[in-house]
C-alpha cells in the first residue's frame, strides 16, 4: 500500500518547504551508490576480501552501457543488465579466479593496480573510436516511455527505475546474505581454515563472491551513466574507490543497513562537509580537517559502523535510559 | 553474520524512507501550486544577484581553491564599493566538489535547483566540468568563464551556446609558444611532454601547428596525473637526444621533470612550457635557479610588478577581502574573472534575464580589466574572452615578459581543431 502510494506524496504540500526538485536528483544518486556499495560490502564485509578497483568495474560498465546505447543502437535498459552481465563475468573470471591466491594487502594491491590502469586504457587511441578519449560520452535525456509522459518527467522517472531495480537487488541481497551461499561467504571471512574444514570450497566461493559483488558493481555502473548521462575516464578514479571502502566501514561491514547508510554517506558528504566548516566562519582551509575528525570519531564511538548502533546492544541501552520519563517529569 | 529479524525492520524501514523521502520531493507533475512565489528568473531579486561556481576547496588540486576565494573577495570589494552592479549586490556560491566529477554533478544541480544560481561562474577543471557541461546547456543556465583552458568549452559555440573560456584555450597557447620553438630554435630535435588527457593532447595539438616542420619532434612522452615524477620521461627525452622541450603539466610535475633534467642529469635543455604551471608555485618547488631562463606565455600582469598601481591595488584586495597575505597569479586570474563578470553583468543591464546575459558575454569589445595586458573580445562565434598574450622568461624566480604582444586573435578555436581532426 504504501509502496503503491509513493507517487502521489510529492504533492502534500509539507514537504515543499525543504525538499527541492534537487533532491530527486539527490535519492537517484543513493539509489546507483546503494548498489554499488551493496556489491562491495558483499566482498569486504562479507567474504572479507579487500578491493581498491571497484571504481573501475563501475566505471567500465557505465562505458559499457554509454558505447552499446549511444552506438550501437541498444535500448539503455537492455545495454544496463547485459554491462551488468558482462561486469559480472570479468570481475569473476579475470579478477575473481586470479584474485584466489590473493588475501588481504595483496588482493588490495591488485586491485589498486587495475584502478589505476583503466582510466588510462580508456584513454587508448586504438579505443577512441568507441571510448571518445579522454572527453568522454555523452548520453541523452531519458524520457520516461509513452503512457507514462504526461505523468512523469525525465528525472521523476530515472529515480523510479534506478530505485525499483536498487529495491529489487537489495532483496535479493538478503536473501543471498542468508542463504547456504550466504553463510558460506561469511565463514570464509571468518576463517578459510575452518571454512575449507566445513566443506566449503574456498576457491570457489571467493570467486563467487567477486563475481556477485562485480554484477551489483556493473547495474550500478549502467545506472551511473543512465543518471549522469556522462562517463569520462575521469568520472571516476582512485580516490572514489577508496571512498566506497571508508563508505562501507563508517556505515557499517557485514550488513545490509551498513550499506544503506555508506549509500548516504556518499550521496551527502560533499554538502555535509561544506556545512560542517560553515558552522565555524574563516575554517574553509580546515575542511579536511573537519572530515578528518568526523571519521575518526565515527570510528572510535561506532566501531561497528552505523548500523552497528542500532543493531548492538547500545540501542536497547539507551532505551533502558527512559527518556520519555524525563520529557514527561517536565510537563 | 546474518541479519536478525530485527536489523532486517531496519533495513526495509531505511530504503522505505528513502523511497519516501525521494518520492516526496519529485515535482513540477503535481496539481498543487507551488506555495512560494517563484522569481521569474532564477538567482535574481529586486536588490541581489546569486551566482555560484563548483572549485577544489579540497582535493589533489586544493591550490585552485585560491581562484574562487579570489572571485568571492572581488565581488565583495565591488558590493562594498559600487554597490554592487546596476543596483543589485552579487552573492556567490562555492561549492567544493575535491576534484571528483559525481560530486560535481551532485553539486552543480544543487546550485541551480535548489539556490537557484543566475549563472554559473568559473567552474573549475575539466574532467569535472565536462561532467556538467551539457546538463547546464539543456537547462539554458549561462555557464560563463570556465577555468579551464580546453578547447571542448569553445570550440563549437552554436553547438554549446552557454559556456564562455576565460584563460587563453590550450591550442592557441601551444599555437603561440609553438611559434617561439620554431624562430628559435630552428633545425633542432624537439622533445613533447603532456599530461595523458585532454589538457595534454590540446596543447600538444598548438604546439606542432606552432612549430610546423621548422623542428624535428623526436620523442614524445605522456603522464597520468597521479604519476609522483617524470623523471624517467625525461630520461628518454635526454636518451633521445632532445634539443629543446615543451611541456605540458601541472606545477608540481614539471617541477620535478626541470629538476631531474637539471640536477640529476645535468642538462640544460631548454624548457617551454604551459601557463599553467608558470606561476608562483612552480618557483617554490623547483626553486628560483632550476627554472631560470624557461618560456611561458603571460595573459595578466604579474604579482611582483606592484609599482604597477593596479597590481597594487590587486594585493590590498586579497588583503582586505579574502585575508590572504598577498596576491599570486591565481589571485590574480581570480580578479580578472571577477572584474569580467561584473562587465558582464553591467552590460546586460537592470532587467536581466539569462538570454540578455549570454547576449552580454556574447558582445563584450576591447575591454581592458585592470590587470589585463591585452583587450578582451568575443562575438556570438567567439566565446574565448582572451587569444593571445607576452612571452615570458624566467628571471630570478620571475617570469618577466619580453617582445610584442602576440595573438591568434580571429583564429576561431573551432577552426584550430579542423587540421587536427583531419590528421
Amino acid at each position: 500500500m504504501f509502496l503503491v502510494a509513493f507517487p502521489f506524496l510529492h504533492e502534500w504540500p509539507f514537504f515543499r518547504m525543504f525538499l527541492s526538485e534537487f533532491r530527486t536528483f539527490n535519492a537517484t544518486m543513493f539509489a546507483v551508490w546503494l548498489l554499488v556499495l551493496l556489491g562491495m560490502n558483499l566482498l569486504t564485509g562479507y567474504s572479507g576480501q579487500v578491493s581498491f578497483g571497484h571504481a573501475a568495474l563501475v566505471l567500465a560498465s557505465a562505458y559499457l552501457t554509454a558505447v552499446l546505447s549511444q552506438q550501437y543502437g541498444f535500448p539503455l535498459w537492455g545495454a544496463i543488465g547485459l554491462s551488468g552481465a558482462a561486469t559480472a563475468l570479468v570481475g569473476w573470471v579475470t579478477i575473481g579466479i586470479p584474485a584466489v591466491r590473493l588475501r588481504g594487502p595483496y588482493l588490495a594491491i591488485a586491485t589498486f593496480g587495475l584502478m589505476l590502469a583503466f582510466p588510462q586504457i580508456l584513454k587508448l587511441n586504438v579505443l577512441t573510436q568507441w571510448t571518445q578519449g579522454a572527453l568522454g560520452i555523452r548520453g541523452g535525456v531519458v524520457g520516461p516511455p509513452g503512457f507514462l509522459g504526461g505523468v512523469l518527467d525525465g528525472r521523476a522517472w530515472m529515480y523510479y527505475v534506478a530505485m525499483s531495480v536498487a529495491v529489487a537487488m537489495t532483496v535479493l541481497f538478503v536473501n543471498l546474505t542468508r542463504s547456504r551461499t550466504g553463510r558460506a561467504f561469511v565463514a570464509l571471512r571468518d576463517s578459510e581454515v575452518g571454512a575449507e574444514q566445513m566443506g566449503v570450497d574456498v576457491p570457489r566461493y571467493k570467486a563467487l563472491a567477486f563475481g556477485v559483488s562485480s554484477l551489483y558493481a556493473g547495474i550500478g555502473g549502467g545506472l551511473f551513466f543512465a543518471v549522469q548521462g556522462f562517463v569520462s575516464p575521469d568520472s571516476l578514479g582512485l580516490i572514489d574507490s577508496i571512498f566506497f571502502l571508508v563508505a562501507i566501514v563508517i556505515g557499517g561491514l557485514g550488513s545490509v543497513l551498513g550499506s544503506i547508510v555508506a549509500a548516504l554517506f556518499l550521496t551527502f558528504q560533499s554538502e555535509a562537509i561544506s556545512a560542517l566548516a560553515g558552522f565555524v566562519p574563516g575554517t574553509n582551509n580546515l575542511r579536511n580537517v573537519f572530515y578528518g575528525a568526523s571519521l575518526i570519531a565515527v570510528i572510535v564511538l561506532f566501531p561497528k559502523g552505523i548500523a552497528g548502533f542500532f543493531q548492538r546492544p547500545l540501542w536497547p541501552k539507551l532505551r533502558e535510559w527512559n527518556l520519555g520519563s524525563l520529557w514527561s517529569s517536565r510537563s | 553474520m546474518t541479519l536478525s529479524g530485527k536489523a532486517w525492520t531496519w533495513v526495509v524501514a531505511g530504503l522505505l524512507a528513502a523511497m519516501f523521502l525521494g518520492a516526496a520531493c519529485v515535482e513540477g507533475v503535481g496539481e498543487f501550486p507551488a506555495p512560494v512565489e517563484e522569481a521569474p528568473v532564477p538567482g535574481v531579486t529586486d536588490d541581489e544577484v546569486v551566482l555560484g561556481t563548483h572549485s577544489s576547496l579540497t582535493g589533489p588540486v586544493a591550490v585552485y581553491s585560491q581562484i574562487a576565494l579570489a572571485i568571492n573577495a572581488y565581488f565583495e570589494y565591488v558590493n562594498e564599493t559600487k554597490g554592487g552592479v546596476n543596483g543589485r549586490t552579487i552573492k556567490f556560491l562555492i561549492e567544493d566538489d575535491g576534484y571528483s566529477p559525481p560530486k560535481t554533478v551532485d553539486l552543480v544541480r544543487k546550485l541551480v535547483e535548489e539556490d537557484r544560481i543566475f549563472a554559473l561562474v568559473n567552474g573549475f577543471g575539466t574532467p569535472t566540468h565536462l561532467q556538467v557541461v551539457d546538463y547546464l546547456q539543456e537547462n539554458g543556465v549561462p555557464d560563463l568563464f570556465v577555468a579551464t583552458g580546453a578547447t571542448e568549452w569553445v570550440k563549437d559555440p552554436e553547438a554549446r551556446p552557454m559556456v564562455f573560456g576565460s584563460i587563453p584555450n590550450y591550442v592557441g597557447e601551444g599555437i603561440i609558444l609553438g611559434q617561439h620553438i620554431a624562430e628559435t630554435y630552428p633545425g633542432l630535435k624537439l622533445g613533447l611532454m603532456s599530461q595523458n588527457d585532454d589538457f595534454g593532447a590540446d596543447g600538444m595539438t598548438g604546439i606542432r601547428r606552432g612549430v610546423g616542420d621548422a623542428l624535428d619532434i623526436v620523442g614524445e612522452e605522456t603522464h597520468e596525473v597521479l604519476d609522483v615524477d617524470l623523471a624517467s620521461q625525461v630520461d628518454r627525452l635526454h636518451a633521445a637526444g632532445v634539443d629543446v622541450i615543451a611541456i605540458w603539466a601541472t606545477p608540481q610535475h614539471f617541477a620535478t621533470a626541470i629538476k631531474h633534467a637539471r640536477l640529476n642529469l645535468n642538462w640544460d635543455v631548454p624548457f617551454v612550457l604551459s601557463l599553467v604551471s608558470a606561476n608562483e608555485l612552480t618557483v617554490l618547488l623547483a626553486g628560483p635557479e632550476v627554472i631560470e631562463g624557461t618560456v611561458s606565455l603571460g595573459y595578466l600582469k604579474s604579482a611582483f610588478e606592484i609599482d604597477d598601481p593596479n597590481v597594487a591595488k590587486h594585493h590590498k584586495l586579497v588583503q582586505d577581502y579574502m585575508g590572504a597575505e598577498n596576491g599570486n597569479t591565481l589571485t590574480l586570474y581570480g580578479q580578472y574573472v571577477g572584474e569580467l563578470v561584473e562587465e558582464t553583468l553591467r552590460k546586460a543591464g537592470r532587467d536581466l534575464t539569462r538570454e540578455g546575459l549570454i547576449e552580454a558575454a556574447e558582445s563584450i569589445t576591447e575591454f581592458w580589466c585592470s590587470i589585463c595586458l591585452g583587450p578582451v573580445n568575443t562575438s556570438p562565434t567567439d566565446h574565448d574572452p582572451v587569444q593571445g598574450g607576452f612571452l615570458v622568461r624566467a628571471e630570478g624566480g620571475r617570469w618577466v615578459r619580453f617582445g610584442d604582444l602576440v595573438t591568434y586573435e580571429g583564429v576561431l578555436p573551432g577552426d584550430m581543431m579542423v587540421e587536427d581532426l583531419a590528421r
